[in-house]
């Protein structure tokens, strides 16, 4: 069982050098990957019954890389994130095998999206912070080939701000690692959550501040977030689903670590640290939302709305109490299946119709009736209606806010609330009722270009077929997670976040 | 005291409901019109497209409308609550042209507020008293001053949205007329009291917990009530089409229902009446607004405009759809005999009672209570008077289809305002006084008690009230029919723009109207020729309608006059302009950290070629010093001539800067053989010293 975590981590990564090797044709590798990732997905489920029990796996590479080596270590928090990685990855490459038909260069997507896979997977699974580096930086490096992936000069300078962007958080973190090592003299995650800082000074601020600029510079927090509403329009629809829903969930898993594990609640309530970043995170949502709502673009305005949804999550974990910690893990879950959906189906919308700019959308859910109303279900789950998931992490998150003593959050929770309803509904009125229905005539922000999309009036009729089923299933299959885990918060694996809270928190 | 009651384990406590009195007082009101509503709207969405999604959106909105008068705390209440504000807002955009887009994005966006503020104080109970549970109870310690002050200023800004209190009504008269017409029934008639219902429960609740500053909110409800009250009388008596008309006086019904919510808060210790006021307004608002708007949708129907005017020649095409038409403006209008006197005479009572213990100031309000009421009497005399005109000629092809399902929903929900008004007795002590009675607890039984016995509705002094508003409603409405005529000489132009818009027909013909058929009826009557008449208006009704039943239903009448007046609706557009602004200046800040980022990196490649430079500085230093080596001993005599490569000259600035970042080039054979010539030389010299 022990072995199972390494096992998983190491497939992808051979895999991937197979498929560059293999002289295939890309639908076979592509079909492959697919296997691989459902075998992965399958691989981890039997792990959950240890994992509720509360107990942790552990395996030690150590004997291959002396004298530090990698360490895997799962537990509640870990197997949370990695179930995300691999549902999404199963979803993302269910849907990438229709997708990826009609894009150049097939078998590096799926050679680089398996590294990156194997990277995330690996994050999660890390025992120590040198490992966790390890495969974030890994992941950090690869993934630059999904986001270039079109070869565009667009995407190239795109590719360009989120590599290097990536290098420099990748740095800071080396530097926090290291300073850490030589202030507690171990780098395990299990030895570090007893361990406390001696004081707070500035050198341990130092450490504080390079671990929240490394692992925020992934989250998109926002000082730091100047790549990702680049990046992520410009990548193929399943790899932004990706990037969108798995990546930015990475920084936000690593500031998790280090919150809980490595500082600790207590120290960083005391020091009041974690007050930068419930205000950074605050920023970030009101920011996110505001900028959101002026794109025309749809895949930018989603990337822009993942600025503020990540900004909720980082919210939870700054504001150090036990209901918001519990909100943050569910946003974590609900993020991933709410914005995955949403980016498939707009790449989805891209793919039949070549739209991609909101103000083109008029009519679309007439003619693609299944997309779009997966499409509405997600964009509502956003904004925080009930019983959708979205709704169930802001309760707790605002619970939690007034618990900490901070009730001009929820004031910023409800507000953002408003926000996303101001660029979410817009699309879904101008989808399915006929006409341009901005909320407000001012919002109209451009006409749309006439002559350069290929289909200037779609039907009132639906388009047959709608997509490929391979991409259907998915978006659909997200949109039912979307309903069914916001009427059961409690189902598994979203049971999970009460277990972490409980570890972090006690009883 | 409630039963309570929980399913779906959401959120660990689930969706949990209670059957309060009061809101089954306002469920079973609720019930008691939809099916109705429904039946008229099989007859008045015959034609129209999409009716799959208008009959799910409208027994969503009557599932959002129930469970949020039977939720048990403030959760489920949201969650029911923000269910009916978008199932609602399908049913406001049904015809999908702009002018209810326009209007139900307005709805949409102010419910969703609305929706989010309520959600705020669900927060704040929940983590001040570890639930959010809105029927009070034993055992459960009140949460502390600043968060009640906190969660009240939420509850009733968003049940105050909701039922169109004065800043924030401009909702109300732009998505009411434009949704289809058992839609704008249902909205008009129960989703409104969803807002009343809230303010009810919210004013009991914060009673309960000794709120400190529950007189200021009561103070406050009072005078936004009376402006709503006044400023919607106003709005409508100058409307020319029926569902603004009614719309706006839906506004102003509402402002009655939040004074009486705003006296309770304000006199909830001394006295039952301002409930009992509530509550039986509410009740006949419901029936006598839901008939009306049914009623202008039947006028729709049948005549394909919904202008006032329109109605002229129906009241004797279809006398059942005459008889809705005046039992709900009666019912509005207070006329004694239908429900809305009673409800005006409690509230009067009420007033009074206020005013009895209250510093004299208070008796403006008296006035005020007046003047509303005379304003409801002269805008339903507008509507109403064009029904007992004549048609005029050209039109008198397009008469009703009396088909029953026309008429008869619509006379069942208005019968129900002339039952309560007359048996006000039945009413008042067997359906309001229990709810009231769980609403104050034991203590204010002998006080429901005392002012029940008080209240004699029928006696003269209330009769006499009832009278002075109608008369005064009267008066009011003939000064605006003939106001600005007589002004227009010399006033005209400063006072048209002050005064509302005025109706196309004059007084004069308006009575000559009124009497002529009359006259003609009783010289020519003759029952032969009567029973003729009809039977002939019966077939010729019959074939005209059914012609007109194949032309789908054109829009409402005229375009909606949007933004035009003064009124908050320009506030919203205010805010809505500063709320783009402030988008498009995060942008910009975006676009600014972007460039930030860009000028930094900018500044890194100035750097690098800085330093490139540098490197060329020293490139150059280098060759000069070698270049003076080489003359030196070229002016020694052991070199003939400048090896080639030096005499090239490169810019320093060169883009190639990274090839000599090793300085390759610069390691030139000659020189190097010279320098480690001389380096031995050096060397054996320094070894001969030694020895």
């Amino acid at each position: 069982m022990a072995k199972v975590p390494p096992l998983i981590t190491l497939l992808p990564l051979f895999l991937g050098t197979f498929i560059l090797l293999w002289r295939g044709t890309d639908e076979h590798k592509a079909r492959l990957s697919l296997t691989a990732h459902a075998l992965i997905f399958a691989l981890l489920l039997p792990l959950f019954p240890t994992i509720s029990h509360n107990e942790t796996l552990a395996f030690d590479l150590a004997r291959f890389f002396s004298p530090y080596g990698l360490s895997f270590k799962v537990d509640a928090l870990g197997y949370v994130l990695a179930i995300v990685v691999s549902f999404a990855w199963l979803m993302s490459s269910c849907y990438a095998l229709s997708y990826m038909r009609k894009e150049k260069h097939g078998a590096r997507y799926w050679a680089f999206s398996n590294f990156t896979l194997a990277g995330c997977l690996g994050v999660t699974f890390a025992g120590d912070l040198f490992s966790l580096f390890v495969f974030f930086e890994l992941m950090s490096l690869i993934s630059y080939m999904l986001v270039i992936h079109t070869e565009t000069a667009e995407a190239l300078r795109a590719g360009a701000k989120y590599l290097y962007l990536g290098i420099i958080g990748g740095l800071f973190l080396l530097y926090a690692i290291m300073a850490t090592y030589e202030v507690s003299g171990t780098l395990d995650l299990e030895e570090l959550r007893s361990f406390t800082f001696p004081d707070n000074g500035v050198y341990t601020l130092s450490i504080f501040v390079a671990y929240v600029i490394g692992f925020g510079i992934k989250a998109g927090m926002v000082p730091l977030h100047i790549w990702l509403p680049d990046a992520h329009p410009v990548a193929p629809a399943p790899a932004s689903a990706l990037l969108s829903g798995v990546l930015l969930k990475m920084g936000a898993y690593g500031m998790a670590r280090v919150f809980l594990d490595l500082f600790g609640p207590e120290y960083l309530r005391s020091s009041g640290w974690s007050q930068i970043v419930v205000l950074l995170s605050v920023i970030s949502i009101i920011f996110g939302s505001l900028v959101a709502i002026v794109q025309d673009d749809l895949k930018r305005r989603l990337a822009y709305s993942s600025i503020s949804q990540l900004g909720y999550i980082l919210l939870g974990l700054g504001l150090l109490t036990p209901l918001a910690l519990h909100g943050a893990i569910l946003h974590i879950l609900n993020h991933a299946l709410m914005k995955s959906c949403l980016f498939l189906a707009a790449g989805a919308i891209i793919y039949r119709t070549g739209r991609h700019r909101v103000s083109e959308l008029d009519n679309i859910g007439r003619a693609m009736p299944c997309t779009l109303l997966a499409f509405s279900v997600a964009a509502l789950a956003m904004v925080g209606i009930p019983p959708l998931v979205g709704f169930i992490s802001k309760w707790y998150l605002g619970l939690g806010a007034v618990a900490s003593g901070h009730p001009i959050c929820l004031t910023f929770l409800l507000i953002s609330s408003f926000l996303n309803a101001l660029y979410y509904l817009p699309i879904v009125t101008r989808a399915f009722f006929n006409r341009a229905a901005c909320p407000f005539p001012t919002f109209q922000v451009s006409p749309p270009i006439e002559s350069s999309s290929p289909t200037a009036t779609l039907p009132p009729t639906p388009l047959r077929p709608e997509l490929p089923y391979t991409m259907l299933l998915p978006i659909i299959t997200l949109a039912a997670g979307v309903f069914v885990f916001g009427i059961h918060p409690d189902w598994p694996p979203f049971s999970l976040a009460e277990q972490v809270v409980t570890r972090y928190f006690g009883g | 005291m409630a039963a309570g009651l929980s399913v779906l384990p959401l959120l660990g406590q689930g969706l949990r409901f209670s059957c309060s009195p009061l809101g089954l007082f306002f469920a079973f009101l609720a019930i008691w019109v939809w099916p109705w509503a429904t039946l008229f709207s099989l007859l008045y969405l015959k034609h129209s497209e999409y009716k799959p999604r208008f009959f799910c959106c409208w027994v969503l909105t009557l599932v959002g409308c129930l469970g949020s008068f039977l939720a048990a705390d403030l959760f489920t209440l949201y969650v029911f609550f923000e269910l009916m504000s978008l199932a609602s807002w399908a049913l406001v955009i049904h015809e999908e042209d702009s002018a209810s887009l326009h209007a139900g994005n307005t709805y949409l966006y102010l419910s969703l507020a609305a929706g989010l503020a309520i959600l705020g104080a669900a927060f704040l109970l929940q983590s001040s008293t570890s639930s959010s549970l809105w029927v009070p109870q034993v055992g459960v310690t009140p949460p502390g001053q600043p968060v009640l002050t906190a969660v009240a200023l939420l509850l009733f800004s968003g049940f105050g949205v909701k039922s169109g209190l004065f800043p924030l009504h401009f909702w109300l008269p732009q998505a009411h007329p434009v949704a289809p017409a058992p839609a704008s029934a249902i909205l008009s008639g129960v989703l409104l009291k969803v807002g009343a219902y809230g303010m009810l429960r919210s004013v009991y609740l914060l009673a309960y917990w000794d709120f400190q500053h529950l007189p200021r909110l009561g103070l406050l409800l009072v005078v936004l009530a009376a402006i709503t009250m006044l400023w919607g009388a106003l709005r409508a008596l100058g409307q020319d089409n029926a569902k603004r008309l009614l719309a706006f006086s839906s506004v102003s019904q509402l402002g009655f229902v939040s004074l009486a919510v705003g006296l309770a808060a304000l006199l909830h210790h001394s006295s039952t009446l301002p409930y009992l006021a509530a509550l039986y307004h509410c009740l006949n608002h419901t029936l006598a607004k839901s008939a009306l708007f049914l009623t202008a949708g039947a006028l729709m129907l049948c005549t394909g405009s919904l202008h006032l005017n329109t109605a002229a020649g129906m009241g004797r095409g279809c006398p059942q759809l005459l008889a809705c038409a005046y039992l709900g403006s009666a019912a509005m209008a207070g006329i004694p005999g239908v429900s809305g006197y009673v409800s005006k005479t409690v509230l009067h009572h009420a007033i009074v009672t206020q005013i009895a213990l209250a510093p004299p100031a208070w008796k403006g309000l008296e006035l005020i209570f007046y003047l509303a009421g005379a304003g409801t009497v002269a805008y339903y005399l507008k509507f109403l008077l064009p029904w007992f005109k004549k048609a005029p000629r050209d039109k008198g092809i397009r008469l009703p289809q009396p088909s029953t399902l026309l008429w008869l929903p619509i006379l069942v929900v208005a019968a129900g305002t002339l039952l309560a008004g007359l048996a006000p007795d039945l009413f008042l002590n067997r359906v309001v006084a229990p709810v009231i009675l769980t609403l104050t607890g034991s203590e204010g039984r002998g006080q429901l008690a005392a002012d029940l016995a008080h209240l004699h509705p029928w006696s003269f002094p209330d009769l006499q009230g009832g009278l002075i508003t109608l008369s005064l409603g009267i008066s009011l409405y003939a000064a605006y029919l003939y106001l600005p005529g007589r002004l227009a000489v010399s006033w005209k132009p400063p006072i048209l723009t002050l005064l509302p818009r005025s109706t196309s027909f004059t007084p004069s013909r308006r009575i000559k109207d009124i009497l002529t058929p009359i006259k003609t009826r009783i010289s020519t009557w003759n029952p032969l020729t009567a029973t003729k008449r009809h039977l002939m208006t019966w077939s010729k009704t019959l074939s005209a309608g059914k012609a007109a039943f194949d032309l789908k239903p054109t829009l409402p009448g005229e375009p909606l006059p949007t933004g035009t007046n003064i009124s908050s609706d320009s506030l919203f557009a205010i805010g809505e302009n500063l709320l783009l602004i402030i988008c498009r200046g995060a942008a910009l800040l975006d676009a600014g950290l972007n460039r930030g980022g860009a000028a930094l990196a900018q500044l890194i490649v100035v750097f690098f070629r800085f330093s490139s430079r540098i490197d060329d500085t020293l490139d150059a230093l280098n060759r000069r010093l070698a270049t003076s080596i080489y003359t030196c001993f070229h002016q020694l005599g052991h070199l003939e001539k400048a090896p080639s490569t030096l005499t090239e000259k490169e810019s320093p600035s060169s883009p190639d800067w990274g090839k000599r970042f090793l300085h390759l080039d610069l390691l030139n054979l000659d020189v190097a053989v010279l320098l480690l010539a001389l380096v031995l030389l050096l060397t054996l010299l320094y070894f001969l010293l030694q020895a």
